[in-house]
Protein backbone atom coordinates (compact mmCIF):
# COMPACT_ATOMS: atom_id res chain seq x y z
CA UNK A 1 0.00 0.00 0.00
CA UNK A 2 1.41 3.40 -0.97
CA UNK A 3 1.61 6.27 1.51
CA UNK A 4 -1.20 8.08 -0.28
CA UNK A 5 -3.40 4.96 -0.07
CA UNK A 6 -2.74 4.91 3.69
CA UNK A 7 -3.91 8.52 3.92
CA UNK A 8 -7.16 7.49 2.24
CA UNK A 9 -7.93 5.53 5.42
CA UNK A 10 -7.07 8.23 7.99
CA UNK A 11 -10.08 10.54 7.59
CA UNK A 12 -10.34 13.31 10.14
CA UNK A 13 -7.08 12.15 11.77
CA UNK A 14 -5.19 13.90 8.97
CA UNK A 15 -3.61 17.11 10.27
CA UNK A 16 -4.24 20.40 8.48
CA UNK A 17 -0.58 20.72 7.51
CA UNK A 18 -0.71 17.22 5.96
CA UNK A 19 -3.76 18.11 3.89
CA UNK A 20 -1.91 20.75 1.90
CA UNK A 21 0.76 18.15 1.09
CA UNK A 22 -1.98 15.81 -0.13
CA UNK A 23 -3.38 18.67 -2.23
CA UNK A 24 0.02 19.31 -3.83
CA UNK A 25 0.50 15.57 -4.35
CA UNK A 26 -2.85 15.25 -6.10
CA UNK A 27 -2.06 18.24 -8.34
CA UNK A 28 1.11 16.49 -9.50
CA UNK A 29 0.00 12.86 -9.61
CA UNK A 30 -3.46 13.46 -11.08
CA UNK A 31 -2.56 16.30 -13.48
CA UNK A 32 -3.59 14.41 -16.61
CA UNK A 33 -6.86 13.09 -15.16
CA UNK A 34 -7.80 16.49 -13.74
CA UNK A 35 -7.21 18.16 -17.11
CA UNK A 36 -9.35 15.56 -18.89
CA UNK A 37 -12.04 15.93 -16.20
CA UNK A 38 -11.95 19.72 -16.52
CA UNK A 39 -12.58 19.53 -20.27
CA UNK A 40 -15.40 17.02 -19.70
CA UNK A 41 -16.96 19.18 -16.99
CA UNK A 42 -16.78 22.31 -19.16
CA UNK A 43 -18.52 20.44 -21.98
CA UNK A 44 -21.15 18.58 -19.95
CA UNK A 45 -21.57 21.03 -17.01
CA UNK A 46 -21.68 18.18 -14.50
CA UNK A 47 -19.34 15.44 -13.38
CA UNK A 48 -19.29 12.79 -10.66
CA UNK A 49 -16.06 11.42 -9.24
CA UNK A 50 -15.22 9.06 -6.36
CA UNK A 51 -12.37 9.27 -3.87
CA UNK A 52 -11.81 7.18 -0.73
CA UNK A 53 -15.33 6.49 0.58
CA UNK A 54 -16.86 9.64 -0.87
CA UNK A 55 -18.62 10.82 -4.00
CA UNK A 56 -18.21 14.32 -5.42
CA UNK A 57 -20.83 15.91 -7.61
CA UNK A 58 -19.43 18.86 -9.62
CA UNK A 59 -21.71 21.34 -11.29
CA UNK A 60 -21.09 24.38 -13.49
CA UNK A 61 -23.75 27.07 -13.49
CA UNK A 62 -23.17 30.37 -15.26
CA UNK A 63 -19.42 30.90 -14.75
CA UNK A 64 -19.23 29.16 -11.39
CA UNK A 65 -18.22 25.64 -10.43
CA UNK A 66 -19.41 24.11 -7.18
CA UNK A 67 -19.35 20.71 -5.59
CA UNK A 68 -21.53 18.72 -3.25
CA UNK A 69 -20.18 15.62 -1.50
CA UNK A 70 -21.72 12.53 0.03
CA UNK A 71 -20.55 9.27 1.51
CA UNK A 72 -20.74 6.45 -1.06
CA UNK A 73 -24.10 4.73 -0.59
CA UNK A 74 -25.63 7.67 1.25
CA UNK A 75 -28.92 8.97 -0.12
CA UNK A 76 -28.48 12.68 0.46
CA UNK A 77 -25.78 15.02 -0.77
CA UNK A 78 -24.51 17.73 1.56
CA UNK A 79 -25.09 21.34 0.58
CA UNK A 80 -22.64 23.11 -1.73
CA UNK A 81 -19.30 23.12 0.04
CA UNK A 82 -17.23 25.32 -2.25
CA UNK A 83 -17.85 27.56 -5.22
CA UNK A 84 -15.33 29.14 -7.59
CA UNK A 85 -15.73 31.72 -10.34
CA UNK A 86 -14.03 30.29 -13.42
CA UNK A 87 -13.75 33.48 -15.44
CA UNK A 88 -14.10 33.54 -19.22
CA UNK A 89 -10.90 32.20 -20.77
CA UNK A 90 -10.83 28.46 -21.42
CA UNK A 91 -7.20 27.83 -20.40
CA UNK A 92 -7.73 29.75 -17.18
CA UNK A 93 -10.94 27.82 -16.54
CA UNK A 94 -9.09 24.52 -16.91
CA UNK A 95 -6.29 25.54 -14.56
CA UNK A 96 -8.81 26.75 -11.97
CA UNK A 97 -10.81 23.53 -12.28
CA UNK A 98 -7.68 21.41 -11.82
CA UNK A 99 -7.00 23.12 -8.48
CA UNK A 100 -10.66 22.93 -7.52
CA UNK A 101 -10.68 19.16 -8.13
CA UNK A 102 -7.60 18.63 -5.94
CA UNK A 103 -9.13 20.73 -3.15
CA UNK A 104 -12.45 18.88 -3.36
CA UNK A 105 -10.72 15.49 -3.23
CA UNK A 106 -8.71 16.48 -0.15
CA UNK A 107 -11.89 17.74 1.53
CA UNK A 108 -13.76 14.54 0.72
CA UNK A 109 -11.06 11.98 1.52
CA UNK A 110 -10.61 13.53 4.96
CA UNK A 111 -14.34 13.31 5.68
CA UNK A 112 -15.12 9.91 4.14
CA UNK A 113 -12.12 7.60 4.66
CA UNK A 114 -11.91 4.08 3.31
CA UNK A 115 -12.91 1.54 5.94
CA UNK A 116 -14.97 3.97 8.00
CA UNK A 117 -17.72 2.38 10.02
CA UNK A 118 -20.79 2.63 7.79
CA UNK A 119 -23.11 1.90 10.71
CA UNK A 120 -22.18 5.19 12.38
CA UNK A 121 -24.47 8.11 11.62
CA UNK A 122 -22.91 10.86 9.52
CA UNK A 123 -21.69 13.84 11.46
CA UNK A 124 -21.66 16.61 8.90
CA UNK A 125 -18.79 17.69 6.71
CA UNK A 126 -15.68 19.59 7.78
CA UNK A 127 -13.46 21.72 5.56
CA UNK A 128 -11.01 24.61 5.73
CA UNK A 129 -12.65 27.97 5.20
CA UNK A 130 -9.83 29.16 2.90
CA UNK A 131 -8.99 26.65 0.16
CA UNK A 132 -5.38 25.97 -0.76
CA UNK A 133 -5.83 27.56 -4.20
CA UNK A 134 -6.65 30.87 -2.51
CA UNK A 135 -3.72 32.99 -1.30
CA UNK A 136 -5.88 33.90 1.69
CA UNK A 137 -5.11 30.41 2.96
CA UNK A 138 -1.48 31.41 3.49
CA UNK A 139 -2.32 34.77 5.07
CA UNK A 140 -5.09 33.26 7.23
CA UNK A 141 -7.59 35.63 5.64
CA UNK A 142 -5.43 38.75 5.84
CA UNK A 143 -5.34 39.34 2.08
CA UNK A 144 -3.78 37.93 -1.07
CA UNK A 145 -0.65 40.08 -1.11
CA UNK A 146 0.37 38.93 2.39
CA UNK A 147 -0.66 35.43 1.30
CA UNK A 148 1.70 35.56 -1.66
CA UNK A 149 4.64 36.53 0.59
CA UNK A 150 3.76 33.78 3.08
CA UNK A 151 3.46 31.22 0.29
CA UNK A 152 6.89 32.15 -1.06
CA UNK A 153 8.31 31.80 2.45
CA UNK A 154 6.74 28.37 3.04
CA UNK A 155 9.15 25.60 3.92
CA UNK A 156 10.00 22.49 1.92
CA UNK A 157 7.21 19.98 1.95
CA UNK A 158 8.67 16.79 3.44
CA UNK A 159 5.43 14.84 3.26
CA UNK A 160 5.03 15.69 -0.42
CA UNK A 161 8.48 14.24 -1.11
CA UNK A 162 7.50 11.04 0.75
CA UNK A 163 4.18 10.81 -1.09
CA UNK A 164 5.86 11.19 -4.46
CA UNK A 165 8.55 8.64 -3.56
CA UNK A 166 6.17 5.95 -2.28
CA UNK B 1 -22.68 22.23 19.98
CA UNK B 2 -26.06 22.20 21.64
CA UNK B 3 -29.07 23.92 20.08
CA UNK B 4 -32.31 24.62 21.88
CA UNK B 5 -35.43 25.68 20.03
CA UNK B 6 -37.65 27.35 22.59
CA UNK B 7 -41.17 28.37 21.56
CA UNK B 8 -44.05 30.14 23.27
CA UNK B 9 -46.51 27.63 21.75
CA UNK B 10 -46.28 23.81 21.64
CA UNK B 11 -44.21 22.54 18.73
CA UNK B 12 -44.14 19.25 16.85
CA UNK B 13 -40.51 19.46 15.78
CA UNK B 14 -37.72 21.80 14.77
CA UNK B 15 -35.55 21.32 11.70
CA UNK B 16 -32.20 23.10 11.47
CA UNK B 17 -29.09 23.39 9.35
CA UNK B 18 -26.14 24.15 11.58
CA UNK B 19 -22.48 24.89 11.27
CA UNK B 20 -19.55 25.28 13.62
CA UNK B 21 -16.60 27.50 12.74
CA UNK B 22 -13.31 26.68 14.45
CA UNK B 23 -10.15 28.76 14.64
CA UNK B 24 -7.10 26.74 15.66
CA UNK B 25 -3.48 27.79 15.10
CA UNK B 26 -4.72 30.47 12.70
CA UNK B 27 -6.57 27.98 10.48
CA UNK B 28 -10.27 28.63 10.08
CA UNK B 29 -12.26 25.47 9.48
CA UNK B 30 -15.96 24.99 9.08
CA UNK B 31 -18.07 21.97 9.90
CA UNK B 32 -21.51 21.90 8.29
CA UNK B 33 -24.21 19.51 9.38
CA UNK B 34 -26.91 17.97 7.27
CA UNK B 35 -30.44 19.08 8.08
CA UNK B 36 -31.32 17.72 11.50
CA UNK B 37 -34.83 17.27 12.85
CA UNK B 38 -35.67 17.00 16.53
CA UNK B 39 -39.10 16.41 18.04
CA UNK B 40 -40.39 18.41 21.00
CA UNK B 41 -39.41 17.09 24.43
CA UNK B 42 -42.40 15.02 25.68
CA UNK B 43 -42.28 16.66 29.12
CA UNK B 44 -41.92 20.15 27.66
CA UNK B 45 -43.55 20.47 24.22
CA UNK B 46 -42.37 24.07 23.89
CA UNK B 47 -38.77 22.92 23.54
CA UNK B 48 -36.70 20.81 21.12
CA UNK B 49 -33.03 20.12 21.81
CA UNK B 50 -30.16 19.10 19.55
CA UNK B 51 -27.19 17.66 21.42
CA UNK B 52 -25.39 15.53 18.89
CA UNK B 53 -23.55 18.15 16.82
CA UNK B 54 -19.78 17.87 17.15
CA UNK B 55 -16.62 18.35 15.14
CA UNK B 56 -13.19 16.78 15.50
CA UNK B 57 -10.37 18.66 17.25
CA UNK B 58 -6.71 18.01 17.96
CA UNK B 59 -6.10 16.62 21.45
CA UNK B 60 -4.31 19.03 23.75
CA UNK B 61 -4.90 22.09 21.56
CA UNK B 62 -7.11 25.01 22.44
CA UNK B 63 -9.36 26.25 19.68
CA UNK B 64 -12.15 28.81 19.53
CA UNK B 65 -15.58 27.97 18.22
CA UNK B 66 -18.65 29.80 17.05
CA UNK B 67 -21.89 28.10 16.08
CA UNK B 68 -24.78 29.17 13.87
CA UNK B 69 -28.05 27.49 12.93
CA UNK B 70 -31.16 28.31 10.99
CA UNK B 71 -34.28 26.38 10.08
CA UNK B 72 -37.97 26.03 10.79
CA UNK B 73 -40.14 25.15 13.71
CA UNK B 74 -43.37 23.27 13.03
CA UNK B 75 -45.97 24.22 15.64
CA UNK B 76 -48.83 22.00 16.76
CA UNK B 77 -51.21 24.66 15.44
CA UNK B 78 -49.91 23.89 11.93
CA UNK B 79 -47.89 27.07 11.58
CA UNK B 80 -44.32 26.84 10.29
CA UNK B 81 -42.01 29.60 11.47
CA UNK B 82 -38.39 30.37 10.56
CA UNK B 83 -35.86 30.24 13.39
CA UNK B 84 -32.20 31.12 13.56
CA UNK B 85 -29.52 31.71 16.14
CA UNK B 86 -25.81 31.99 16.74
CA UNK B 87 -23.43 31.89 19.65
CA UNK B 88 -22.57 35.56 19.96
CA UNK B 89 -18.80 35.22 20.25
CA UNK B 90 -16.00 32.73 19.81
CA UNK B 91 -15.71 30.30 22.72
CA UNK B 92 -12.24 28.97 23.55
CA UNK B 93 -12.35 25.25 24.33
CA UNK B 94 -9.52 22.82 25.07
CA UNK B 95 -9.65 19.61 23.06
CA UNK B 96 -9.71 16.78 25.59
CA UNK B 97 -11.46 13.55 26.44
CA UNK B 98 -14.02 13.99 29.19
CA UNK B 99 -16.65 11.80 30.76
CA UNK B 100 -19.73 12.65 32.79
Amino acid sequence: MSLFEQYLTYGNHIYQEEKISLYRYLLISQAKRYKDDAIQLLNEKKLIRLIANGEINYLIKSRKVSYTPRKIGSLAFNDNIRELDLGVFKRRKISKLVRFFAQAEVDVLSNYPIGSDTSLPENGFGYLAYPYYDLNYYSRGKGKIIGLFKMLQSKDDELLKKLLAS
Amino acid sequence: MDITSNCTQPQVFTEVTAQIEQVADGDVSVHVFQVARQGAIPSDPLVAEFKNLWMPCRKGKIATFIGTAHGYVHLKSGKVLPVSGASKKYHPEPCRITAD
